[in-house]
């Protein structure tokens, strides 16, 4: 029980530290899509995709990239320094993809766009894998049933 | 393949296996066996224990020290979990995260989870979660067990 509320509290925790940093960062950068005054933010259905879309898009770069590391490292550690860790390691990442969209010229049209291609692509990798992982699930506890009938 | 028993009056239990060639399937019965004859330290309230393998359930590091988990006590062993793995791995154990190794032969079912992950339930109604780099190495593990490897 421990263990599971630490792994899910530390994904949870990863993935709206770098949504937040990377919002953050487009909103205080030197960006083209400055289109949310720090201290005036309006609840946009652009505001809010492209919110969605920062989580969605840090999603899959924390599948690919370094979750299990950071998972790895954070667990038994104090949440407080779980933040500064987590979010000290993906600065330099979220600030290249900030950098990146900058020199994109991304438009809020386009970002809301590429926020419904993410969150299609992530539906679609959510199912598969689902599927995917489903049948795994199956042939271990094949494997199982026949360790335990031989002994 | 012959099995014979025979009754000593030495006070000890003794398994002998006579073969003319290493075969799989002797593989695995070694392995078995070799759960009751590997024994582990671990430290309890200060006192040493010497703890069978096929009692642990898994094994898990927590602040650089390891810990054996047996079916409800733990023990503290000064033995890194690496050095563990390596001796254990002929016995069924598995890494299946980078803090845990897991005796399969102490699995009841796995359960797929989201975020691409595995949980494992054991015997003692405990469970653990496998992260999708080592699932790899738990497949493996449960596949040559299953095969009687």
């Amino acid at each position: 029980m421990k263990q599971f509320i630490t792994t899910r509290t530390a994904y949870i925790t990863i993935i709206f530290t770098m949504g937040i940093l990377l919002q953050c960062l487009i909103a205080i950068g030197d960006c083209a899509i400055q289109q949310i005054p720090f201290m005036d933010i309006s609840f946009s259905v652009e505001f809010l995709l492209q919110f969605l879309g920062a989580i969605v898009l840090v999603e899959v770069i924390d599948y690919f990239l370094v979750e299990d590391y950071i998972i790895g490292r954070i667990k038994n550690m104090k949440w407080s320094f779980c933040f500064v860790l987590v979010a000290a390691i993906y600065f330099p990442i979220m600030l290249f993809i900030a950098k990146l969209l900058n020199w994109f010229s991304f438009t809020i049209g386009s970002i809301s766009k590429f926020t419904i291609i993410y969150v299609g692509i992530t539906f679609f990798l959510y199912f598969y894998n689902k599927a995917r992982w489903k049948r795994e699930e199956k042939i271990l506890n094949s494997y199982i049933e026949q360790i335990k009938r031989e002994e | 393949m012959r099995l014979r028993l025979e009754q000593n009056n030495e006070g000890t239990e003794e398994v002998v296996i006579r073969y003319e060639t290493m075969i799989e399937k002797l593989k695995g019965f070694i392995g078995y066996i070799k759960q009751y004859t590997t024994e582990l330290q671990g430290k309890k309230k200060g006192e040493l224990y010497r703890i069978e393998t096929k009692e642990i359930y898994y094994i898990e590091s927590v602040d650089g020290k390891s810990f054996l988990y047996g079916e409800e006590e733990v023990y503290e062993t000064d033995r890194t979990l690496k050095q563990l793995e390596k001796q254990l791995e002929a016995l069924g154990f598995v890494r299946i995260s980078k803090s845990c190794i897991l005796n399969c032969r102490k699995l009841v079912r796995v359960k797929a989870e989201e975020n691409h992950r595995m949980r494992v339930f054991l015997e003692n109604e405990e469970s653990l979660i496998v992260n999708r780099t080592y699932l790899g190495h738990l497949k493996e593990a449960l596949k040559q067990l299953s095969e009687g490897r």
